[in-house]
């Protein structure tokens, strides 16, 4: 297997706090790989010392098997999409985006052929001769990734490169780099807060917390088989209960008995997405599902899908629906019965990190 | 009242102060161009002379305008060696230091500007320290009424105008922009020419106006560092009207000035529009 990053016990403290804690993992090449993590993780850390922006305090990084760490960030085969976009404001679009071509000395053949190829990827040609400031942001963002794309980089690097953008484009936008990314098979390291985003876009993520790295998988994985309690709860809007497992029973102060697929015994806690629980107004009784009975507290009408809060023994749980015709909604304060398959209840036992 | 009427009231007060002391001023110039010097000393207007025209041949002026401005550019040009490497390092200190230390600039224009210039006489004078100093390595007694001690003030009294636009306009580049400039293989020397430099340009500009201007026509500087033998633009005119009371040659020389002065500015404006289209 050959890989286009790596990192090697990477760590990097800042002198107030440590940013990034004894960080490894790889990335194949070709792959679409996020960091996705909560404000302050240290994600955006790693993403520049990649770039060279910033030096590890130990530990090592290899693009292409080769050490990089004492590379100054003009040598490296790197390209970067900031999150401000950091486009030049003295220089047209065209000149923003064979900058990299230029400051390299390519000739004029090879930079108006290389603009021709980017520009084919990238919709901006009625732009080329105007300022950054006369763009959208939007267009801003295309000229980034456009100024990045031309150098043809061993590995892209995106910072939050939607943060900035409303959510019709950012959607948009998300199609497009993927399908860029896709086309060109440039190794992508894409930072991003946002779980849908990675969920959609990425190969393999990174989940960070703290400046550590908690688990990495591809989205399915991660959603399904969240391995702790940060990624279960960062990933969806789970129902979260904490109690002991024992003899796959979950038992806690609002539940007497849930039934789960677990073997082990222990401390733990329980996840129920609300996506996976459905409702109806009589009991169900099924050797594969957990039901509980409850009435309906809250409904919030969210266009597309419904969210159902309901009060269960003094506890919530929240429940979303999508909004088809055959739904029929319950009102507020009437009863009704959840269930939920037994093998979809995530369980994290207490001793996992 | 609508926005514009009243925008137009704001302007009212410069306007008639700029009309009756800036234009209707420059009306008499050029009216006193085409006048001519009488035996008495007072300008005849009775027809439309040239006399003035011919005396700036007679009178020797062309050696001086050159001397004016090839002083200028090179007060402009060493306030420009010296002073965009000091804004530069001012950027780079804490935001504690930077504000020192533009203050520390700022003191000269605290202080009187003709005591000033007085205390470089001392220095430059026969046991002045400069004087001193130069001495050791050239065969000078004083230093006192030579070009050299008029372009020391110059650059002394000029200096800040060109820190100060060079600073403020390298204070709003941001470092995000030397980043992605790294990041697009520039070493830190294209860094700072590509986008550094050039972003600055429009300081960069303000400050050689700002600069050029007021060394071209300066006056008291070379009155006092100069001497009376070492003529430039701004006290010859002076001469003319004060002492030889030859007020249209004096308004011709005035003329000139403010061309030369329109012309470079005209110039870097140019050239400021072009970065911008």
């Amino acid at each position: 297997m050959t890989y286009a990053l790596k990192f090697e016990n990477v760590s990097k403290s800042f002198s107030t706090s440590d940013a990034i804690k004894d960080i490894s993992f790889e990335v194949e090449k070709g792959e679409f790989f996020s960091l996705l993590g909560p404000s302050g993780c240290g994600k955006t850390t790693i993403l520049r010392i990649i770039a060279g922006l910033e030096q590890p305090t130990s530990g090592d990084v290899y693009i292409n098997e080769q050490l990089i760490n004492d590379i100054e960030p003009h040598l490296r085969p790197v390209n970067t999409v900031f999150q401000s976009y950091s486009l030049f404001p003295h220089l047209t679009v065209k000149e923003n985006i064979i900058f990299g071509l230029k400051i390299r000395k390519y000739d004029k053949k090879e930079i108006d052929s290389s603009l021709e190829e980017v520009i084919a990827l990238i919709d901006l040609k009625d732009h080329l001769k105007r300022k950054p400031h006369q763009l959208s942001g939007g267009e801003q963002q295309r000229v980034a990734i456009a100024r990045a794309l031309i150098n043809k980089p061993e590995v892209l690097l995106m910072d939050e490169p939607l943060g900035a953008l409303d959510l019709k484009l950012r959607e948009r936008l998300q199609v497009e780099i993927k399908s860029i990314q896709e086309s060109t098979k440039i190794t992508t390291i894409y930072v991003t807060h946002d779980q849908t985003e990675a969920l959609a876009m990425s190969d393999k993520i990174a989940v960070m917390s703290k400046g550590e790295i908690l688990q990495v998988d591809d989205p399915e994985t991660l959603y399904e088989k969240p391995t702790n309690k940060f990624t279960s709860n960062f990933l969806g809007n789970p129902n979260v209960f904490k109690g002991v497992i024992k003899k796959e029973k979950f038992i806690s102060d609002e539940f007497e008995e849930i039934a789960v697929s677990n073997k082990k015994n222990g401390p733990a806690s329980i996840f129920i997405r609300p996506e996976i629980i459905s409702f109806g107004f009589n009991k169900v009784t099924s050797p594969n599902v957990n039901c509980v009975e409850g009435v309906v507290e809250h409904i919030l009408y969210r266009g597309s899908w419904l969210d159902v809060i309901v009060s269960v023994n003094n506890t919530k749980i929240e429940i979303s629906k999508e909004n088809n015709f055959d739904l029929s909604i319950p009102d507020e304060g009437e009863k009704i019965y959840l269930y939920w398959y037994i093998n979809k209840t995530w369980v994290v036992f207490d001793d996992q990190k | 009242m609508t926005r514009n009427k009243l925008n137009n009231i704001l302007g009212l007060p410069g306007i008639i102060f700029l009309s009756i002391f800036f234009f209707t001023p420059s009306l008499f110039i050029f009216r006193y161009i085409f006048g001519s010097r009488t035996r008495t000393g007072k300008t005849s207007f009775d027809k439309i002379y040239f006399d003035s025209f011919s005396q700036l041949l007679d009178f020797n002026v062309v050696p001086i305008i050159n001397k004016s401005v090839v002083t200028a550019f090179f007060v402009t040009l060493i306030c420009f060696v010296v002073g965009y490497p000091f804004a530069y390092y001012i950027k780079k200190l804490s935001t504690t230091m930077k504000y020192f230390s533009l203050f520390l600039i700022s003191i000269p224009f605290l202080t009187n500007f003709l005591s000033r210039t007085y205390s470089w006489k001392i220095l430059v004078s026969k046991n002045g320290l400069i004087t001193k100093y130069v001495s050791m390595f050239y065969d000078v007694s004083s230093l006192l009424f030579t070009d050299f001690a008029v372009v020391l003030g110059m650059v002394y009294v000029y200096l800040p105008f060109m820190i100060l636009p060079i600073f403020t306009s390298l204070e709003n580049i941001e470092d995000s922009l030397l980043e992605s400039a790294k990041d697009l293989y520039a070493n830190p020397f294209k860094a700072f020419y590509y986008v550094t430099f050039k972003l600055s340009l429009p300081g960069v500009i303000a400050g050689v106006v700002l600069t050029f201007i007021p060394s071209l026509g300066a006056y008291i500087i070379p009155q006092i560092l100069g001497g009376s033998k070492s003529m430039y633009l701004g006290n010859f005119t002076v001469l003319q009207f004060i002492q030889a009371s030859n007020w249209p040659l004096g308004s011709l020389v005035s003329l000139i000035i403010l061309l030369f002065m329109v012309f470079a500015i005209n110039l870097l404006f140019k050239f400021e529009g072009q970065r911008n289209l």
